[in-house]
């Protein structure tokens, strides 16, 4: 078990998601990096999306990052109805890609450019997420 | 710049669906009950439609249903999906496939029951990307909360400003009187209003309503011989930049900006020639973001822009003179409805809400969130003709 967990949808995962996923399980946040142009692309796919190229390979990303945007969900959709207010969040990592997740935090603390850092919360006993942590 | 010598396409009649709000009718009925109207006020029987247009959340395959529901045989049917913003692209299509014979005349039309569906309202516009489902993404109303929380960072961009945008909408509501919301909001009505995704709040967003809408479309030369009023396009661009919300580029800009200045450009005009603005208006930073990017004012000045209250009856940029999606209606996509406001401007036929001497319109569809975009310009009878 992890040090946090939420309530949360655990979706059906297909390829590379399952891939993707399973890296969070062992609690791994990776990204792809692309050998041909040296760009990073999430979210994970066959082609890079700056060139084009086939030529992906995974990467553990370093796990620190600022929040790029932020928005506070008081009217949730169905099976967050109990979750309120919580926060869907933009970070983008140090090496440049952003991904949406949760910052565990207070209204208070979280604002735009907040430095945050990479953890893994549980929304089931075996399905780990990554959030983030101020 | 160079003034486009012709229009692109004509609209020969454009309506809503009478029966959109009684809940008597589903999604496809309603399209159809519009196309019969646009049809019988074209004075064009169904066997001279020849190419449909639509797209919806409701049916796979919107043209099928359509076709069906009207007793048609299309040899051009074009279902293009990419948001709310599809029924203004299709004037696009249309154009194409009209100028190039592949068909004569073509009925875009849409349908919607979302007010009736209340839970059961369609979840097929929200397929869910797996890295975003777990974190509870309110669909799409997270999506322009994560905007305007970066716009407000980046240019200081206040929650008054969006709340102008809400207010000058029912002004406008008001003098329709077609709607149901016939009572004024003030600034502080929008801001006490309980929060929904921050810092967007229940009058920051669109209504929820039923409704249906047609128009029928055909070449420029037709359209003059087929009604004493028609409408042209005269410009039309479309692009989009990402499919999901996690994957926008810029959180505080949209594809307006690849789309605005083309499709003027082809029309041969500029702002000083737009008498009126339809703005997909789904929430108020839509518009807000969409006032810069179609070139209204400079990037992070709409705030600014929107103090002395320019887009309320009276001032100099009439936008969504119906009440738009925040106080008239929002059923589910909302193009061809801003296609259907204008053209009621445009000829002279909006009563109350009437823009003095409008000829000049320019629309502006999203789709999702400021994922996909389309400007289309479109003249009145008589301008430039």
């Amino acid at each position: 078990m992890s040090e946090y967990s939420f309530r949360g949808t655990v979706p059906d995962l297909r390829g590379e998601e399952e891939t993707w996923f399973g890296f969070c399980q062992e609690g791994r946040l990776r990204i792809q990096h692309c050998s041909s142009c040296d760009a990073y692309n999430f979210y994970p796919g066959a082609v890079c999306r700056s060139c084009t190229s086939r030529a992906l390979e995974w990467h553990t990303a370093d796990g620190r990052g600022v929040v790029h945007t932020y928005s506070w969900v008081h009217r949730a959709p169905p099976g967050y109805e109990g979750e309120t207010p919580y926060n869907v969040s933009i970070i983008e990592l140090k090496e440049g890609v952003r991904l949406m997740s949760r910052v565990l935090c207070n209204e208070e603390t979280l604002r735009c450019d907040l430095p945050v850092t990479v953890a893994f919360a549980d929304i089931t006993a075996d399905f780990k997420v990554p959030v983030f942590i101020p | 710049m160079k003034d486009t010598e012709e229009p692109i396409l004509g609209i020969v009649a454009a309506c809503e669906a009478p029966s959109a709000d009684s809940g008597a009718f589903t999604p496809g009925a309603l399209m159809a009950e519009a196309s019969s109207i646009v049809m019988e006020q074209a004075g064009v029987t169904k066997d001279e439609v020849d190419g449909l247009w639509s797209a919806s959340a409701y049916q796979y395959m919107p043209t099928l249903s359509l076709a069906e529901h009207l007793g048609i045989r299309p040899r051009y049917s074009d279902s293009t999906t990419i948001g709310g913003s599809s029924f203004v692209a299709h004037l696009r299509h249309a154009a194409a496939a009209i100028k190039t014979g592949m068909c004569n005349v073509g009925i875009l039309a849409y349908g919607s029951t979302q007010r009736t569906d209340g839970q059961r309202t369609v979840r097929s516009m929200s397929e869910p990307l797996a890295y975003e489902i777990p974190y509870g993404l309110a669909w799409p109303i997270s999506g322009y909360g994560l905007m305007a929380t970066r716009h407000m960072h980046q240019y200081g961009t206040k929650p008054e400003h969006l709340a102008e945008i809400a207010v000058a909408a029912r002004e406008w509501a008001v003098l329709n009187p077609d709607c149901a919301q016939t009572k004024q909001l003030t600034i502080d009505d929008v801001l006490d209003s309980p929060m929904i995704c921050s810092p967007l709040h229940r009058y920051d967003c669109c209504l929820v309503t039923n409704g249906g809408g047609a128009a029928l479309v055909t070449s420029p030369e037709r359209a003059r011989d087929l009604t004493d009023k028609p409408i042209y396009v005269w410009g039309v661009a479309e692009s989009h930049r990402n499919r999901f919300v996690s994957a926008m580029p810029d959180y505080t800009s949209s594809p307006a900006q690849e789309t605005a200045r083309p499709a003027m450009q082809q029309a041969g005009i500029t702002h000083d020639d737009v008498d009126t603005y339809h703005l997909y208006d789904a929430f108020t930073i839509a518009v807000l973001v969409m006032l810069e990017d179609l070139g209204l004012c400079a990037k992070g000045e709409a705030g600014a822009f929107l103090e002395d209250g320019r887009l309320r009856p009276g001032g100099p940029v009439p936008v969504n003179t119906s009440g738009g999606g925040l106080s008239y209606r929002h059923p589910g996509m909302l193009g061809i409805f801003l296609l259907i406001e204008a053209v009621t401007q445009l000829r002279n036929e909006g009563g109350p809400r009437q823009v003095s001497g409008a000829d000049c319109s320019l629309v502006h569809g999203l789709g999702g969130v400021h994922m996909s975009g389309v400007t289309a310009v479109l003249g009145g009878p008589r301008w430039r003709i």
